[in-house]
């Protein structure tokens, strides 16, 4: 993978069997993010190619970082979580009783029903995460991809959260978390990849974060 | 007040102005609202300048027809928001920043056509004309503008708010942003054309000889009604609150009724 002349990420394959929860992690710089975006299809890669087994990568639930989106946009929570039902809204239908009522539940899930007729730009940082992962939960694909859902999160927020990823695993889903904070991945998370330009381990979480692996990833930066 | 009105409305010509800007403001509010949101305000000035050159080439081609220009104005306005779109996209520069250069390269192009072309005095009237200008084509071009484009905004609104708060999620549903985005641009260029019909290009104003002769205060009447319109289209202020009840367009409203009352009065000194 490229941006622009500069190669970003090279010589990694693999696969990210079905209900597996695994940390994306490695330095800054590391095309941790470039790599999400290559397996939505959003990055072009130069070489190589992305497969999966949903009918349409579209089935996956995506959460971005939160300066991609535009916070100050002047829609209610509640239409925010709505918006995970796109795919079988479309432009037009309204939503059913049982729509309305799994929007409710997701609300519920995250904990924000005082809040859910607020405007976004009135939430804390941890209640707009807390509605982004409403929306995945709303949207129940089959993949989930979170791009580093716990930065500048309160604990308790952040143990929440980790819950319903939990609870998400659980229910069978395949999910992908990018992360910085490796003491999190070591404590939560059983499968990870390290990366740092190129794939550094990949695997059980304890055999791939040794700190030679760690080190190499750090100084593959470097050079 | 009834006399008022009659008053004003004897004139043809006020009455076909009177309508230009109702659906004018119709039209192009919810687009300048959209615009705001997307945090492209600026670009309803710049494709204003766009519109330039193709108003330009058509006027060379079949003189003072408003229909003419007003194609030819879509055609360069079009050009110039999908290229700086698509340069936006494939290279590093942001959009502003292509917008900036494109409209600025078309604005010196229009310049350059019209002042090649020697017997220029009418068509710089055209281009900074005042509404009492808009004839019974123009009117209509301006009415089937402002129907497809709310009936455009009625089937792609959910989408384009979508794209527009978070693109990334928006692409990873399988969503097509580059076509919303185009299509949306698209409809600001033909509103900039349906604006061009009836409004000045630039923030020039030139009295038509004609109509010295109707009531001042119908004229100023008038005067107000085109630059709240105008202002819906940069600001997003007219008829916001029915499309998106948002702090941004009341702020825009409060701003645009100052700046009309300043200009009213300055109009007021201006002539007494």
């Amino acid at each position: 993978m490229h941006y622009g002349k500069v190669v970003a990420l090279e010589n990694l394959s693999g696969t990210f069997h079905p209900n597996t929860l695994t940390a994306i992690a490695g330095p800054n710089g590391g095309a941790k993010s470039t790599l999400i975006k290559a397996i939505q299809g959003q990055v072009k890669i130069k070489s190589g190619k992305v497969t999966h087994n949903c009918r349409h990568i579209c089935e996956s639930g995506y959460l971005p970082q939160k300066s991609d989106v535009d916070s100050s946009f002047p829609l209610s929570v509640y239409e925010v979580i709505g918006m995970g039902l796109w795919l079988h809204q479309g432009s037009f239908k309204a939503y059913t009783k049982e729509q309305h009522f799994l929007i409710e539940e997701a609300i519920c899930r995250v904990g924000l029903e005082q809040s859910k007729h607020k405007r976004i730009d009135q939430l804390s940082g941890g209640q707009f995460q807390r509605m982004l992962f409403a929306r995945i939960y709303v949207q129940d694909a089959s993949l989930i991809i979170l791009d580093e859902p716990f930065t500048a999160i309160d604990s308790q927020t952040c143990d929440h959260l980790l819950d319903i990823i939990q609870e998400w695993h659980q229910k069978g889903k395949t999910i992908l978390v990018v992360l910085h904070n490796l003491d999190l991945v070591r404590k939560n998370f059983p499968e990870t990849l390290l990366i740092g330009r190129t794939c550094v381990g990949w695997g059980p979480t304890d055999k791939v974060l040794t700190k030679a692996n760690v080190s190499q990833a750090f100084a593959n930066l470097m050079t | 007040m009834i006399e008022f009105f009659n008053e004003f409305f004897q004139y043809t010509f006020l009455k076909r102005a009177f309508v230009s800007c109702v659906c004018l403001a119709l039209g192009s509010a919810p687009v300048g609202c959209l615009l705001v949101l997307r945090r492209m305000s600026l670009m309803g000035d710049a494709l204003s300048h766009a519109v330039l050159p193709g108003a330009a080439i058509g006027y060379i081609l079949a003189g003072l027809s408003l229909p003419m220009l007003g194609i030819g104005g879509f055609i360069s306005g079009l050009l110039v928001a999908l290229l700086s779109g698509l340069v936006s996209r494939y290279t590093d520069l942001k959009e502003d920043a292509s917008f900036a250069g494109f409209f600025l390269i078309a604005l010196a192009v229009g310049v350059l056509i019209i002042s090649i072309k020697q017997n220029s005095i009418d068509l710089i009237h055209i281009l900074f004309v005042s509404a009492l200008a808009v004839d019974d084509v123009s009117l209509m071009l301006m009415g089937i503008i402002t129907t497809l484009t709310l009936i455009a905004l009625a089937i792609i609104i959910r989408p384009l708010i979508i794209e527009c708060f978070d693109p990334h999620f928006f692409q990873s549903n399988g969503g097509w942003g580059t076509f919303y985005h185009g299509f949306f641009l698209t409809l600001v260029v033909i509103n900039l054309v349906s604006g061009f019909q009836s409004l000045e290009l630039c923030f020039l104003k030139h009295y038509d000889d004609s109509c010295h002769h109707c009531p001042f205060l119908g004229r100023a009447y008038l005067e107000l009604i085109y630059i709240i319109s105008r202002h819906c289209f940069l600001c997003g202020s007219f008829g916001a609150d029915v499309f998106l009840l948002s702090k941004l367009a009341f702020r825009a409203i409060y701003c645009a009724c100052m700046w009309n009352v300043l200009y009213l009065l300055f109009n007021f000194w201006h002539k007494w």
